[in-house]
């Protein structure tokens, strides 16, 4: 698999200066992947074993080994399209969490068209998803009856 | 303290924020502008790919004026740094704009003085 040249690692050196499944410098191995179709390159985060030795737990639905290496470098319009999916995901179910107390005015996240995890601080949300599962399409909605519309308010010229 | 940009008119306080993706490292330091009218901090769309952000959540946004149709953006999660301060895992929204607009999520946390007469201001930590 050809990596493209204008992918630079988080060392500055660009991505092509390093062969697949090689550290880089910094210690992180760079890999391409192929991830629902979509042509991603990631960078192999070491991850620490718990103090029984084992990897953290995975949830039943999370993808395999190598599709949850954090993404380095995706092509924009697969993982908007990845992104949607799970976000129509979560629209279809919200009138239905609505009515479960556990997750009525709480974040879930969606990945695969399920809830994966969910809490009542967004950033933690988001935290322990990345870590679980790589940085990957995940969509974090609120189950609330209307949602937010915030306000940027400030005009400027043109 | 420092000095409002005398380039945009009125002139407008500018702070140097270093935005980062926590997952990859990626960084782009820039001028924000503080803007208390937004509530939520903004990076420009353009940096979404230099970045290599993925979205986390969609927000709804209004404009100043009622007619000006409410509009989506994804949201992305960030490390961003104000003056050597590092708000961790902010979430903030992507707009079609050259230079970061700085919330009041992340402009909440800290003391800001702005001294218009003097067009000066000070970002403390307090």
């Amino acid at each position: 698999m050809n990596m493209p040249s204008d992918v630079n690692s988080p060392s500055g050196l660009p991505a092509d200066h390093f062969e697949a499944g090689n550290a880089s410098p910094n210690g992180k191995i760079f890999l391409p992947i192929q991830y629902k179709g979509a042509r991603l390159f990631g960078w192999k985060i070491p991850i620490t074993p718990g103090p029984t030795g084992l990897l953290p737990d995975v949830h039943p639905g999370a993808p395999s080994k190598l599709s949850r290496l954090p993404i380095f470098k995706s092509e924009t319009s697969n993982i908007s399209e990845l992104f949607i999916k799970e976000r129509d995901a979560f629209l279809k179910m919200k009138d239905e969490l609505l009515g479960h107390e556990t997750y009525q005015g709480k974040f879930v996240a969606i990945y695969e068209g399920n809830i994966v995890d969910f809490a009542e601080n967004k950033k933690e949300l988001a935290k322990r998803v990345y870590r679980k599962f790589g940085y990957i399409p995940i969509y974090i909605g609120k189950v609330e009856k209307e949602q937010v519309v915030g306000e940027m308010s400030s005009p400027e010229r043109g | 303290m420092e000095k409002y940009d005398t380039s945009e008119q009125p002139p407008a306080p500018y702070v140097e924020v270093e935005v980062t993706n926590p997952q990859t490292g990626d960084s782009i330091k820039e001028r924000g502008k503080i803007d208390t009218g937004a509530f939520r901090t903004a990076i420009p769309e353009s940096w979404i790919d230099k970045l290599h952000l993925i979205p986390a959540s969609q927000e709804e946004t209004k404009g100043y004026k009622e007619e000006i149709k409410k509009q989506k953006h994804y949201t992305y999660f960030v490390n961003i740094s104000i003056k050597n301060k590092v708000f961790e895992y902010a979430e903030v929204l992507a707009v079609k704009r050259n230079s970061p607009l700085i919330g009041r999520d992340i402009l909440n946390q800290v003391k800001i003085v702005l001294d218009g007469k003097n067009l000066s201001f000070e970002v403390l930590d307090p």
